[in-house]
């Protein structure tokens, strides 16, 4: 959360975090200690800021530029920032995700579903693992990418009728099938129902 | 931007990677009934208790819009490991205060579980196989003798503990302050006997 | 040689730029109240301000003070942070009607509920002007435009909304005044009850001060500057009453 702070601090932008009932609803014990997951930043000054033109030239927020030329220039000074958060900013998780043949993405409460379905499978022997992005956007389009070498199917398992499952296959990029399993509102998958999906799963021989 | 980056490992470079250890102990539970039972709060107080304990928790709630009647749940997850999904659907135990929540959840209780069934309000004996563990415990009739029928849910969950042996009714009672809002803390002395009547109810009729 | 006297000059928060509406429109006027009584006060170093979304968008070309520019009709909201946040500052929102009487109703109707201690210039041109002159909630009863080419009428398009009168009844608002800036008699009265408004939040009062004008448009009206000048005197004020509403 600190983080999201943060990060809207330092790229001027706004940071959205998803949150689903589950989160809302359920309890569990949270150490705090974000501190040292996600070190404070430095941030920048903030010279921009509305703090009254005392001694000043007046500071402006705006999004409006008329003048010809100037939107353009600034649109792609905002492109600049994009792709700096798409350089430093994905975070993902993942586990034995390369060096298994099945890949499951989830997000969400749907990667604490999935966390329990994957180490069912294999106690089951099922040659399974879990990428779970942390950040949506920007998407770990380079660690799928990457995973994909290697990996010889992808479940994707979302908590919608299938949201990321497109990301996931433009990250994979025709290297592997990518499959989806999702629940819509109102019902959420079960470990169980994971793991049968898991289950039936047809592995392709690879290249 | 420019921001200097401090993070290891959490950049475009590999994704993080996470270590699983295998699963130990893990005691799944779902304590059902009306709302107004205090389902929610045994539930939560069974959490908490397990916090204390040291052992990894999630507890997860689900009940209607109403304040009394209605249906609530609510599901406990207890281990050594830390816990993948919050939710159960196959619990080791079930505590049914009433019979629409007997019906509904003692055919989704694990063989060799545990069922705890509040016979003051249940008639029906539950549909599930042999080699599950049920005890019949008049948790309404105890808690009208103890001078307040709310606290039947502390009976039922003090014959959990007891059934269970996870922990002492002493460890649950002594959450009850970190569960109960400040104005329910006078009812702390009464809930903690009703914890000890259903541990010692528990002990006698298994 | 006669000795020459300055004896009317710009003020320095109004700055030294030409401008972009139309002629005869009322903004110019408004903002250089504005201006004076920031100079007035004294308060320059402190005041921030909020741009609407319409013809005064552009507010901040012409007061030198900080402003920020916001999502239509959200000024009250952006305002009320910005107070409670800086209660030290003094926060003014410059709002239309299209801005603040049509999808921003309910942030000023709720702002000025909540008492937030904000000073709110409404400008009332009755009409949608930068879009080319739409109907707007505050367009009288007969009167033509884009979206009305046979008149408004009452069935099917409502009546003009009254927003002065109806924050009034709210004990949150504790100062409503309408003026207009048709005539240098209005002006006047107008920059009073600006410079009001404004004393008010600097005295640290409890609620919201908000000042209403009239504001000729004679472009999207489809007037000369003179005629809207006519129609404000002899139309606008049957349906919007000049005068202090409260406080």
């Amino acid at each position: 959360m600190g983080l999201a702070f943060d990060l809207a601090d330092e790229y001027r932008m706004p940071v959205i975090i998803l949150a689903d009932g589950i989160l809302g609803q359920m309890m569990e014990p949270v150490v705090l200690n974000g501190e040292k997951r996600w070190p404070k930043r430095e941030l920048p000054a903030k010279d921009w800021a509305l703090t009254g033109a005392s001694g000043r030239k007046q500071n402006i927020v705006r999004s409006l530029w008329l003048k010809e030329g100037v939107l353009e220039e600034l649109n792609y000074k905002l492109h600049e920032r994009y792709k700096q958060v798409e350089k430093n900013e994905v975070i993902c998780e993942q586990y034995e995700a390369d060096e298994a043949e099945i890949a499951v993405v989830a997000y969400g409460v749907a990667a604490r579903i999935v966390r329990g379905a994957v180490s069912k499978a294999r106690e089951e022997g099922i040659k399974a693992g879990w990428i779970r992005p942390i950040t949506l956007w920007p998407f770990p389009t380079e660690q799928i990418s990457k995973a994909a070498e290697d990996l010889k199917i992808f479940l994707v398992v979302e908590m919608s009728l299938g949201q990321m499952v497109e990301d996931v296959k433009l990250a994979v990029a025709g290297k592997a099938p990518v499959l989806f399993y999702g629940r819509a509102g109102g019902a959420v998958p079960t470990v169980e129902q994971v793991l049968e999906k898991i289950r039936q799963l047809t592995i392709p021989k690879k290249r | 931007m420019g921001g200097k980056r401090n993070d290891k490992g959490l950049s475009a470079g590999p994704a993080e990677r996470v270590t699983m250890k295998a699963n130990g102990f893990c005691e799944e539970v779902i304590v059902a009934g009306f709302g107004g039972q205090g389902i929610i709060l045994a539930g939560r107080l069974l959490a908490q208790t397990a916090m204390r304990a040291g052992k990894e928790v999630t507890y997860m709630p689900s009940y209607g819009p109403e304040m009394r009647g209605g249906t609530a749940n609510s599901m406990v997850v207890m281990a050594d490991e830390p816990i993948a999904s919050p939710l159960v659907s196959k619990p080791n135990s079930l505590i049914a205060m009433n019979e629409a929540s007997l019906s509904k959840f003692a055919p989704r209780v694990k063989g060799g579980g545990l069922v705890i069934m509040n016979s003051s309000l249940i008639d029906i004996e539950p549909e599930v196989d042999e080699t599950i563990d049920v005890l019949a415990v008049p948790a309404d009739e105890i808690a009208v003798e103890l001078g307040n029928q709310k606290c039947a849910n502390m009976v039922a969950l003090g014959a959990y503990l007891q059934k269970r042996g996870l922990f002492g009714p002493d460890a649950a009672a002594a959450c009850l302050a970190d569960v109960l809002a400040a104005r329910y803390h006078k009812t702390i002395p009464m809930n903690s006997e009703a914890l000890q009547r259903g541990a010692k109810f528990a002990e006698t009729h298994s | 040689m006669r000795k020459v006297e300055t004896v009317f000059e710009r003020t320095p928060t109004f700055k030294d730029c030409p401008t972009h509406y139309c002629p005869g429109c009322g903004h110019g006027i408004a903002h250089r109240l504005v201006a004076e009584t920031v100079d007035e006060l004294g308060i320059r170093g402190r005041t921030i301000g909020i741009a609407p979304v319409g013809c005064a968008v552009l507010a901040y070309d012409y007061l030198d003070v900080d402003m920020v520019e916001v999502a239509h009709g959200r000024a009250p909201a952006v305002a009320t942070g910005m107070k409670r946040t800086n209660p030290d500052k003094i926060i003014f929102s410059y709002q239309g009607d299209g801005d603040l009487a049509a999808i921003g109703t309910g942030e000023i109707v709720h702002a000025a509920h909540r008492g937030e201690q904000i000073t709110v210039i409404f400008i009332n041109n009755a009409v949608f002007g930068m879009t080319g002159g739409q109907m707007a909630p505050t367009t009288v009863l007969g009167q033509v435009t884009t979206t009305t080419p046979l008149g408004r009428k009452a069935e099917g398009e409502g009546y003009p909304l009254q927003v002065s009168e109806l924050l009034a009844v709210l004990p949150g608002a504790i100062y409503i005044e309408r003026c207009a800036v048709h005539k240098p008699a209005e002006v006047r009265k107008a920059k009073k009850a600006i410079k009001h408004a404004f004393q008010l939040q600097v005295d640290g009062a409890k609620g919201l001060s908000m000042v209403e004008v009239l504001s000729q448009c004679p472009t999207a009206w489809r007037m000369t500057p003179a005629e809207a000048v006519e129609w404000v005197e002899k139309e606008m004020t049957k349906v919007f009453p000049l005068g202090r509403l409260k406080g």
